[in-house]
């Protein structure tokens, strides 16, 4: 995954990128597409809305293709960029601050009933995820998603989000320890 | 959660998260497998946290036709704004101060002097696109304030056919562009 000469292939294709080179912005386009729709879909939950945030950031490439200032970070800015548009967009949709986690007593939904059809449960487990997800204040989410989603090492997220290592580790830790308390009725472990 | 409580139960937990993400340190792993060998509490902890990360990472996989579609949405908004971007760089010094139709009219104005006669201009707020097709001899200008209420243009100077061409793409915005299309040349 980050086999070296892997990245010195893409750093060299993020460069000429930068030079406007329109072959190269292609490569790049199909290449992060689907990673940037998986990450903006994660944190919207909707489709349609993850598209608008593709569409978004890759014209946000092309445009602000000269403030990356080293090739190597291409990954982390586009999903920085990625997670920061798609935030927008909910915010935008709801009308309302994204990270409005409760203390726990805001209505949560309530356990499976005994029985119902295992799609239904899944569904229902995933729409419960999307919640316990947009609960998350956003100092937790974002390294969580950039790390499960960007796939960005703690390091990268940490010069991203202009904090330190270990603080990006508890964060993570502590907005995966939330979405379990959350989620916990329908995980069977409480 | 039985009884994966005391302080190393909780450190467990992190150790776990690190994990899942490639980042436990030199020795980490092997602190992490024995707490996990002699607790129980954690060993179930383990589970419930595997399970909630399957979810959090399952993801609806965008589809081969979605995935064209929106490349080449992409793709054409940015040939779009590439034509925008044709505006010479003294185009931003003269212009950048202040968006008015009478100032297109004195772009006119000053290329009746270059060309010897009279351009003809036209407005067209909210249109999307214009493509000019000079002539011989004649100068086409396309200009655009964009909703932003920064300057687009392009010159063309008989370069055949369809030589300027500007399409806007207002975005998000609910504020129309304005285009003016400025033709003019040599009788
Ligand atoms: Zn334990």
């Amino acid at each position: 995954m980050r086999d070296e000469n892997e990245m010195e292939e893409l750093e060299s294709v993020v460069e000429r990128m930068q030079q406007g080179d329109r072959a190269a912005y292609e490569v790049l386009l199909d290449r992060f597409q689907p990673s940037v729709f998986r990450l903006a879909h994660r944190v919207t939950g909707s489709r349609e809305d993850a598209w608008d945030v593709v569409q978004e950031v890759f014209l946000c490439v092309h445009r602000r293709r000269e403030e990356l200032r080293e090739a190597s970070r291409f990954g982390p800015w586009l999903y920085r960029m990625a997670y920061c548009q798609a935030v927008d967009v909910v915010r935008l949709r709801s009308g309302k601050r994204a990270d409005a986690w409760g203390d726990g007593d805001e209505a949560r939904a309530t356990a499976p009933e005994a029985g119902p059809s295992a799609r239904a449960e899944t569904k229902a487990l995933a729409d419960e995820m999307n919640r316990a997800l947009s609960a998350l204040p956003e100092k937790f989410r974002e390294p969580l998603v950039l790390a499960t989603h960007g796939k960005l090492s703690y390091e990268e997220i940490a010069g991203t989000v202009g904090c330190p290592v270990g603080t990006v580790r508890s964060r993570i830790s502590a907005a995966r320890q939330l979405l379990r308390e959350r989620l916990s009725a329908w995980l069977g472990n409480d | 959660m039985q009884g994966s409580t005391g302080p190393e139960c909780a450190k467990v937990r992190e150790l776990l998260s690190a994990r899942v993400d490639g980042e436990l340190a030199g020795g980490e792993a092997g602190l992490l497998d024995a707490h996990l060998a002699s607790c129980a509490g954690c060993r179930t902890e383990q589970e419930t946290f595997a399970a909630v990360e399957l979810e959090l990472r399952r993801s609806l996989e965008p589809s081969a036709e979605e995935l064209a579609a929106s490349r080449s949405r992409v793709l054409s908004r940015l040939a779009a704004l590439d034509g925008a971007a044709l505006a010479p760089s003294w185009w931003d010094g003269l212009l950048a101060f202040t968006w008015r139709p009478a100032l297109a009219l004195g772009i006119a104005v000053a290329l009746v002097a270059v060309i010897g006669r009279a351009p003809e201009v036209v407005e067209a707020p909210g249109r999307q696109s214009a493509a000019v097709e000079p002539g011989d001899g004649e100068t086409a200008l396309v200009l655009a304030r964009l909703p932003s209420g920064s300057l687009a243009g392009g010159v063309g100077v008989d370069a055949g056919p369809g030589s300027v061409a500007l399409r806007l793409d207002s975005g998000a915005s609910d504020e129309t562009p304005i285009l003016w299309v400025i033709t003019g040349g040599e009788q």
